[in-house]
């Protein structure tokens, strides 16, 4: 693999420093701890703190989201690696503002255990957390067991959630149902068609042969459901479409949000050609189409392939969309 | 024989665990490679290596101290998974030995099912599930077994090596069931789960090291 940093062991220590020099307003690091990014002006003053993290390699998941009208801090780990407790513990501390803290996360293993130790943590020193979980993937378990399911580009509108729900004065038990809420709206699947490979690594995460794609594939290279051929940009999104709209309970009439983005070696050339056959489909549905985004939201490194996500929305929902962001990756609105 | 095991022996130990795990990394990245990420050596080396690095700069003074600090450091260094379970393994591990400044065969019997049993809960897990328990579960029942029936302590402790190694190698029938690996769970028929060989490699380690002296 042809790559551009220096060690393996530094690689996400010198990408997080290069995100906080490059958006020294915005970010900084908490407490000095060189793997918890926070808004620069955390504590928000009157505002239920919002924490995310996980692993590295899938900008702009997480830091990218860090900031007004979003999430105020992400705890770092390596490539595919959960943080550890401690930097979770420290970043919760740093940016709580006396109104509690929201634990938002991609549902995966090890994020999970060292959030809910953390969590133990924190509230042995007297600071409340809630957890919500996102886990949008369908291809990752089936109906029935949405529990179980992996989280991906679905974050996006769970920060989106969140944010403004926060921003809006709410307590914390109130962003934490609200938000919870919206993600049982939440629905997304991905493919993909060439592997990512972690640094110091050696070698690809998985192989897939030329003319092979596969459907469900997660983030960090876990199975999908199906791998086959490789087939054109409308039959693969007819497809995933079809899965989509067979989990998401909708009637005609409805509007969705549509989010299709990018695994990360995907253009946005092929994200329009995509996109253009997603909203044919969502229009036979009679399903109407509000704040549409395209581009890269949640990735897998230097992945080539793409996924699409659906937000069925009411106008709760709508208006939380609406709310103005101003992060280092995501600029909507004036604030 | 008489087992006893001092601060500076915990400090020994650690130091022969970071240096195990770092010859033993690639190795443990290719198995993990077929069945996960590729990274379950990396994060085995970093954090044994941070938890001795701590414990030879700060020295605590008791064992729990040393194990319990040492676990902090190898979450710190390893994150993920493997690093949350480790952590709270030698943070039980360290409660049960209390304030002792030696232990013998029977506290690190106590231990070693402290530390299982913090596995078990933090990572929701049972034995059967192709995870790190597979082979440290059977080394327990092992050296508790051996314990009650008094049997000689020499070959005992071969015993419980050989118990955690059947226990790592039972894995390649094992359908993963926690953790990440479910994800990879057609890749992993019959392939050895990684987790469980670093609780042989540890059991391994740990017990040499009181065989030696």
């Amino acid at each position: 693999m042809k790559t551009f940093y220096n060690e393996a062991e530094s690689y996400v220590d010198e990408m997080l420093e290069g995100i906080v020099a490059a958006h020294a307003d915005q970010l900084a690091f908490a407490a000095g701890e060189k793997r918890a990014i926070m808004r620069a002006d955390a504590p928000v003053k009157d505002k239920v703190a919002i924490v995310t993290g996980g692993g590295s390699g899938h900008l702009p998941v997480f830091m990218g989201y860090v900031g007004k009208g979003l999430i105020d801090g992400a705890a770092i780990g390596n490539v595919f690696a959960s943080p550890s407790m401690n930097q979770m513990l420290i970043l919760t501390r740093t940016v709580h503002a006396g109104k509690g803290v929201l634990y938002l996360y991609g549902n995966y293993g090890g994020d999970v255990m060292n959030f809910d130790m953390a969590a133990e943590m924190a509230e042995e020193e007297e600071i409340q957390i809630k957890t919500v979980l996102v886990a949008d993937d369908v291809a990752s378990a089936p109906t029935g067991k949405e529990t179980d399911r992996r989280g991906v580009a679905g974050l996006f509108y769970a920060y989106k959630v969140a944010g403004a729900c926060a921003d809006g004065g709410a307590d914390l038990m109130t962003v934490a149902d609200t938000t919870q809420q919206a993600l049982e709206q939440v629905r997304s699947i991905g493919v993909a068609i060439t592997p990512c490979e972690v640094p110091g690594a050696g070698k690809p995460s998985f192989t897939l042969k030329e003319d092979e794609m596969e459907i469900g594939m997660g983030i960090h290279g876990e199975a999908g459901i199906q791998r086959g051929p490789r087939r054109s940009a409308d039959e693969v999104t007819a497809g995933m479409m079809k899965l989509l709209l067979e989990d998401l309970p909708h009637s005609g009439g409805d509007t969705v949000s549509i989010l299709v983005n990018s695994l990360g070696a995907t253009p946005l050339e092929e994200l329009y050609i995509i996109y253009r056959k997603a909203e044919q489909i969502l229009k036979e549905n009679k399903l109407g189409v509000y704040r549409p985004y395209v581009g890269r939201y949640a990735t897998s490194m230097e992945m080539a392939g793409f996924s699409i996500t659906l937000f069925r929305l009411n106008d709760r929902f709508k208006k939380y969309l609406d709310h103005p962001v101003w992060t280092p990756f995501v600029r909507e609105g004036t604030h | 024989m008489a087992v006893s095991v001092k601060p500076e022996d915990t400090a020994a130990i650690l130091d022969r665990l970071a240096e195990v795990f770092e010859q033993q990394k690639d190795h443990l990245n290719n198995l993990d490679t077929k069945i996960g990420d590729g990274d379950h050596g990396l994060s085995m080396a970093r954090g044994f290596g941070a938890a001795a690095r701590h414990v030879r700069e700060k020295f605590p003074d008791t064992i729990a101290a040393m194990l319990m600090e040492g676990g902090m450091q190898f979450n710190e260094a390893a994150g993920s998974t493997i690093g949350i379970l480790m952590f709270s393994a030698m943070r039980e591990a360290g409660k049960a030995a209390g304030e002792k400044t030696e232990v013998t065969l029977y506290d690190l019997a106590s231990m070693l099912e402290a530390a299982v049993q913090g596995i078990m809960k933090r990572g929701k897990a049972q034995v059967g599930q192709k995870t790190i328990l597979d082979s440290l579960h059977p080394a327990l029942h092992v050296l508790q077994a051996g314990l009650a029936s008094r049997a000689d302590e020499r070959k005992l402790l071969a015993d419980v090596i050989q118990a955690a190694a059947d226990g790592a190698e039972a894995t390649r029938d094992l359908k993963p069931e926690a953790g990440r690996a479910r994800w990879f769970s057609e890749r992993s028929v019959g392939q050895i789960d990684p987790g469980a060989v670093s609780g042989h490699l540890i059991i391994k380690t740990v017990v040499e090291y009181l065989l030696a002296r």
